[in-house]
Parts: C-alpha cells; sequence; structure tokens
C-alpha cells in the first residue's frame, strides 16, 4: 500500500518536473522574442498553468500582440482574434454571415466557434472599444468556457482569454464593468522597457520589425494545450499552505476591504471612502491558483508570501472597486494601494 | 638722640652688609643656604649649611683656615667639613659644606646658632676673607617643661613647601574615566534596559521577549514572529526575503550579519510556511541568539 503511494507520488514529481521543464522553456523561447518585458512573460506563464484569462494593459505598439501570438505559439492548439470596435456586436464573435460560390449567403462560425475544443488562446483586442453586449458574451463565455449556438452546445475547455485595452485614449471606448473585470485573473501591464539598450535595440534590431518572423522562432505546441486543464488540478492539489500563509492571505484579503483598517494611508486620499468592493471571494481564489503555479514554478511544493507577492498587484489590482471619486486615479492608486498592503500586512501577523 | 644714633648704625650696616655681598671682588660670597626650617630641631639633628664662594686668581680659598671639625659651640658640634671646587679660568667657585649635630641637652625651647664662620683666601698681595654670618634657630628638647619661652620668641617660618599633585590628580582622573567608559560599555553590551542611545532598540525589545519565551513545541511561531517584527519595525514596512538588499543598503549597520539574516529568512519560510519538523527548543534558542547578535548590531557594538 504504501509503495504504490511512493510510487504514485514518485510519478507526481516526474509529471510536476516535466511540465516545469517546459513552462520555463516556453518562457525562455517567448523572452528571446519579446524583449525587456520578463516579468510580463512570467505573469502570462502563470495564468496559462493558472487556467486564468489575462488583460493587458499598456500603450500602442508595445508589443502586446506579438507577445500574445507568441504565446499562443507555445502553447499550441488554435488562436482566433477579434478586434474591438464600437459597432461590434456579440453575434460578430459567433458567426458571420458571407456569399457563398453560389451567390447565396452563408453563415459560418465565427472566431469564438471556429476552432471549436482546438481553441487555446482567443485575444480580444482593445476589448474596451466594445460594447457592454459584447462584454456580457465574453464574461459568459469566460465563466462557463461553452456556447450555444448553430442549435448544438459548443465547448471551449482548452480556450483562455488574452484580452487588451488601451487606457490612455477614452473615446469611443466602454470601461469594462467590474464584474467583467472579476472574471480576469491578471490584469498586466505592458510598458516600454526602461533599459535604454533594450530600447536602442527595439527601435534599431530590424528582426522586430517582422512581427510574424519573430513569432515563427517560438517552437510550437511546447506546452500541449488539451494537457493543461487537468495538469492545473494536479499542480492545484499539490501545492500546500501553512496555516500561518492562510493567515497571511487572510489578513491581505481584509486589507483590500478595509485597507484603512491596517493603518494604510495614501496621499491624498480619504482610505474610508476610498474602496468600494475590495477583492473578491473568487478573485482571492484566483489570488491563491496564481501562487501555486509560481510556487511550483519556483520549484516548492508549499506556498511562500513571496508567491502571493509575486501575483498580488496582478491578481487584486483590477478587482477592486474605487469610489467615483477616485476612478479617473485607478491606475495609480490600486497599484499604490496593492504595495501598501504588501508593505503594511505583516507575516506572522502582530500578536 | 641714643635711639636715633643706633637706628642710624643698623642702617648703615645693613647697607654695608649688602654691598658686602653684592661687591664684585676678588673674594665674593655667591650664597648661602641655610637649614630649611628654623623650628621643631632635636638633639642629634644635623644641620647643613652651604656656603657657595667665588674669588679671582690669585686668591684661593685657603683649606688650612677652614674650621675645623669637632668645634662645639653652646651644644652645636662641627661634625662634617666638605669642600667641592670648580675652576673655569681665572674663576674659582667653591662650595663649602658645613655639617652641624645637635648635641644640646637642654630641657626648654632655646634659641642656638650655627655660629659666624670667617673663610680666608690667600695667594694675593693682601689677605682677603669671607664672613658668613650666625644662623639662629630654635631648639626643641624631646622632654620640656614649659612652653612660655617658645610662646614668647615665636617667630615666622617659611612656609612649607607643597607636593606637586597636579600629575597624580591627572592621572587618577583619567583612571577614573577609563573605568567609567568601560563600565558604561559593559552596561551597553549587556543590558536589556532602553535608557542609553539605541538601548531601546527593535532587537533588544526582541532579544527580552524571547528570553522570557519558553522553549516548548508550538512557541516557534511566536518567536519568529518576535523577531520578524523587529525586522519590519526597523524596516519601516514589512520585511520579506526579497527585500533584504533593500534592507541592507537602508542599515548598512546590518550587512555584516547579511549571510546569518538570509539564512534566518529562509529557516524562517521553512518553519512557517512548510510541515518540516524543527527541534522548538533549540530553535527558540537560536533564535534568541540572533536576536542578541541583531542587538548588538542595533547598538553598533557588534
Amino acid at each position: 500500500m504504501a509503495l504504490g503511494r511512493d510510487m504514485e507520488s514518485a510519478a507526481i514529481d516526474t509529471q510536476l518536473a516535466d511540465w516545469r521543464t517546459r513552462a520555463l522553456k516556453l518562457e525562455s523561447e517567448v523572452q528571446g522574442v519579446i524583449v525587456g518585458q520578463d516579468a510580463a512573460i512570467r505573469l502570462i506563464n502563470i495564468a496559462i498553468f493558472a487556467r486564468g484569462h489575462v488583460m493587458l494593459e499598456g500603450g500602442v505598439g508595445v508589443g502586446k500582440t506579438t507577445l500574445l501570438q507568441s504565446v499562443a505559439r507555445g502553447i499550441g492548439g488554435a488562436y482566433e482574434r477579434i478586434e474591438g470596435t464600437v459597432d461590434l456586436m456579440p453575434n460578430d464573435l459567433v458567426y458571420h454571415t458571407f456569399l457563398g460560390p453560389e451567390g447565396r449567403p452563408q453563415i459560418d462560425e465565427g472566431p469564438l466557434l471556429r476552432a471549436g475544443e482546438k481553441l487555446s488562446v482567443f485575444f480580444f483586442n482593445e476589448i474596451n472599444r466594445a460594447r457592454p453586449q459584447v462584454h456580457a458574451l465574453m464574461l459568459r463565455v469566460m465563466a462557463e468556457r461553452h456556447l450555444h449556438a448553430f442549435k448544438k452546445e459548443y465547448r471551449l475547455p482548452h480556450m483562455v482569454v488574452f484580452a487588451d485595452r488601451n487606457q490612455v485614449e477614452k473615446n469611443e471606448t466602454f470601461e469594462i464593468p467590474s464584474a467583467a473585470r472579476d472574471r480576469f485573473m491578471m490584469e498586466i501591464g505592458i510598458d516600454i522597457p526602461e533599459d535604454r539598450e533594450l530600447r536602442k535595440s527595439l527601435v534599431f534590431d530590424t528582426k522586430f520589425q517582422h512581427a510574424e518572423k519573430l513569432t515563427q522562432k517560438v517552437e510550437s505546441g511546447l506546452l500541449a494545450f488539451d494537457q493543461l486543464n487537468d495538469f492545473s488540478d494536479l499542480l492545484q492539489n499539490h501545492v500546500q499552505s501553512s496555516p500561518a500563509l492562510e493567515e497571511y492571505v487572510m489578513d491581505l484579503w481584509t486589507a483590500t476591504q478595509k485597507p484603512e483598517s491596517v493603518g494604510i494611508t495614501l496621499d491624498g486620499v480619504d482610505m474610508h471612502r476610498l474602496i468600494q468592493a475590495g477583492a473578491s471571494p473568487r478573485g482571492m481564489g484566483m489570488l491563491l491558483k496564481a501562487a501555486r503555479v509560481h510556487a511550483w514554478l519556483m520549484n516548492r511544493d508549499y506556498l511562500y508570501p513571496e508567491d502571493i507577492h509575486a501575483v498580488f498587484h496582478e491578481v487584486i489590482a483590477h478587482r477592486l472597486v474605487f469610489n467615483s471619486m477616485y476612478e479617473s486615479r485607478r491606475t495609480l492608486l490600486s497599484r499604490q494601494l496593492t504595495a501598501k498592503i504588501l508593505e503594511t500586512v505583516a507575516v506572522p501577523a502582530k500578536s | 638722640m641714643k635711639k636715633v644714633t643706633i637706628l642710624w648704625l643698623m642702617v648703615a650696616s645693613l647697607i654695608l652688609s649688602a654691598a658686602g655681598y653684592a661687591a664684585e671682588g676678588p673674594v665674593n660670597l655667591v650664597s648661602v643656604l641655610n637649614p630649611r626650617m628654623t623650628t621643631g630641631i632635636h638633639i642629634g639633628d644635623v644641620l647643613q649649611r652651604e656656603i657657595h664662594l667665588q674669588s679671582k686668581a690669585p686668591y684661593q680659598l685657603s683649606t688650612t683656615a677652614l674650621p675645623i671639625k669637632g668645634e662645639r659651640n653652646q651644644g652645636v658640634e662641627l661634625v662634617d667639613v666638605a669642600v667641592q671646587t670648580d675652576k673655569a679660568g681665572d674663576d674659582s667657585r667653591y662650595v663649602v659644606t658645613l655639617s652641624y649635630q645637635v648635641f644640646s641637652a637642654a630641657k626648654q625651647p632655646k634659641v642656638l646658632r650655627l655660629p659666624d664662620t670667617a673663610f680666608a683666601f690667600t695667594g694675593g698681595k693682601e689677605a682677603a676673607a669671607v664672613n658668613i654670618p650666625v644662623w639662629q634657630f630654635w631648639f626643641s628638647p624631646l622632654v620640656t617643661g614649659s612652653i612660655h619661652t617658645a610662646r614668647d620668641n615665636i617667630q615666622p617660618q617659611m612656609k612649607p613647601f607643597l607636593i606637586e599633585t597636579d600629575t597624580h590628580q591627572l592621572r587618577f582622573g583619567l583612571a577614573l574615566a577609563l573605568m567609567l567608559a568601560g563600565l558604561v560599555g559593559l552596561v551597553y553590551v549587556n543590558a536589556d534596559k532602553r535608557w542609553l542611545p539605541f538601548m531601546g532598540g527593535e532587537f533588544s525589545r526582541a532579544y527580552r521577549k524571547l528570553r522570557k519565551l519558553p522553549r516548548t513545541p508550538g512557541q516557534e511561531q511566536q518567536a519568529l514572529q518576535h523577531v520578524h517584527q523587529a525586522f519590519n519595525q526597523v524596516y519601516g514596512r514589512s520585511l520579506f526575503r526579497q527585500n533584504l538588499e533593500q534592507f541592507f543598503a537602508e542599515h548598512p549597520e546590518y550587512r555584516q550579519m547579511q549571510d546569518e539574516i538570509d539564512a534566518f529568512f529562509a529557516r524562517s519560510d521553512t518553519v512557517l510556511f512548510t510541515t518540516q519538523p524543527v527541534d522548538a527548543a533549540k530553535f527558540i534558542e537560536d533564535t534568541q541568539q540572533f536576536s542578541r547578535a541583531l542587538r548588538d548590531c542595533e547598538r553598533r557594538v557588534a
């Protein structure tokens, strides 16, 4: 009996190690293509293994699409993409009509359904340009991973949604409601690299002018997309958390809801009026999922606070609902608040 | 009229005497050093007069005319005569030391005297001499019948020389200051209280709490909590292992313990966040020693 358990444990360890090698390989492959975005690549990798949807935030032309195409290539499976526009309607995701060779109108599956179960990455570009109706559809698909259309059920079990939004331009955009934001596991900022040499390389190195060629350099199908769900379950069950860490996470959660109760202050902010809603239980669950993946990538079987820290801002910040008077400063305040929470909440907690 | 005459005679003798001392003749008295004390002299005491003389060639001190050893005058006997001669060109300098011993057996305080002495110089055309006046002193009998006589004859005495104590005082002060500094240093290093600079530090407090913590299983987290709280207080925010470099940059006094601190955080992670068993007593003891070392860093005495 004990021998059986040992063998099973050894098999799990082997599986974990094997997948870790592949995950790190994916990271290094993408890092070879996208320079100066190591942190973002690590976070995307975590989201993939935590089976979470990701929202990318960043300016125009910083390489978000290239990054996602590279990752999608590494994951394997089908990659679909749609552009968010003000006239985009939900049915544009589900089907599209066209005139067939015989001149008769035909209906075909839209980008969301076209690949069926093989869809691994769905990229929604500039999601905040789409109308709330579209957000609602996406929200449902992201949560349920299936859709009823053409009188049948389309399952999308391996789909991960990557969306991006441009926070700079506000014209003809629709703010994504907090309920929709909450479905995204992470919001990852993609910024222009600070390093001068990297910037020079991005400007002068001609290889960065051909995004398609760049993505082709990533080895295809590194991760076997259709096994990711099962492996994610295995991983989540494997990485353990101690009572001290659980208490720490509870304290962090409280701090997202009532930052003033743990003594957090921000310049020029009435802390009692800042937060309308802190992190949701789903958000905290996603935080732990992502943190476990980080622990696994760091070759640990137990969660450490650094695993929480590694994903805290990206998982929590976009879930915080600020009072409307502070909503316009969301990006800055959320960054300051999550940083302050991590600085203030101690582990082990004061007795 | 008689009084005026006596007064005139005294003044004249003083002037002549002073002129004799100061005159630059072939033979001169340079100085006379009499015994320092003029009172309290008992039977058996030896008193010395040191006479410094000077002569120019061809005059020389006549050694045959010196006072003769053994001469006794009113109970005072000349017991030794020593002459030291120093010649430099035409000048000769003499130091004549006359040692007198008191043999008086008087039962009352009594004025005795070292007798006047004349030193003859020969070699010149004319005889020359230098006279040394009498030197009086009070003889004190070992057994006295009355001191009335002494009271009647009290005379001022030279103030006694004081022993030079400045150097000793300085040395004593320095030694005292060193001892005090040492004591303060010992207290500073070893005391747990908080009445000196840096003494009320966070690690000092943690060390105090750890000393009181029972070394029993289940107390490891409490021990860690004390030390982590101290780190957080010093850092001004929660300190985690990945922030240690920033911590050392802000608090370089702890950099000398960089390896130990890093090891502590690693160990803390293991104890707090894994199920790895730990020897509670040893762990708490180690944590206490670690906090003591941190306290020394905090006090800048490590």
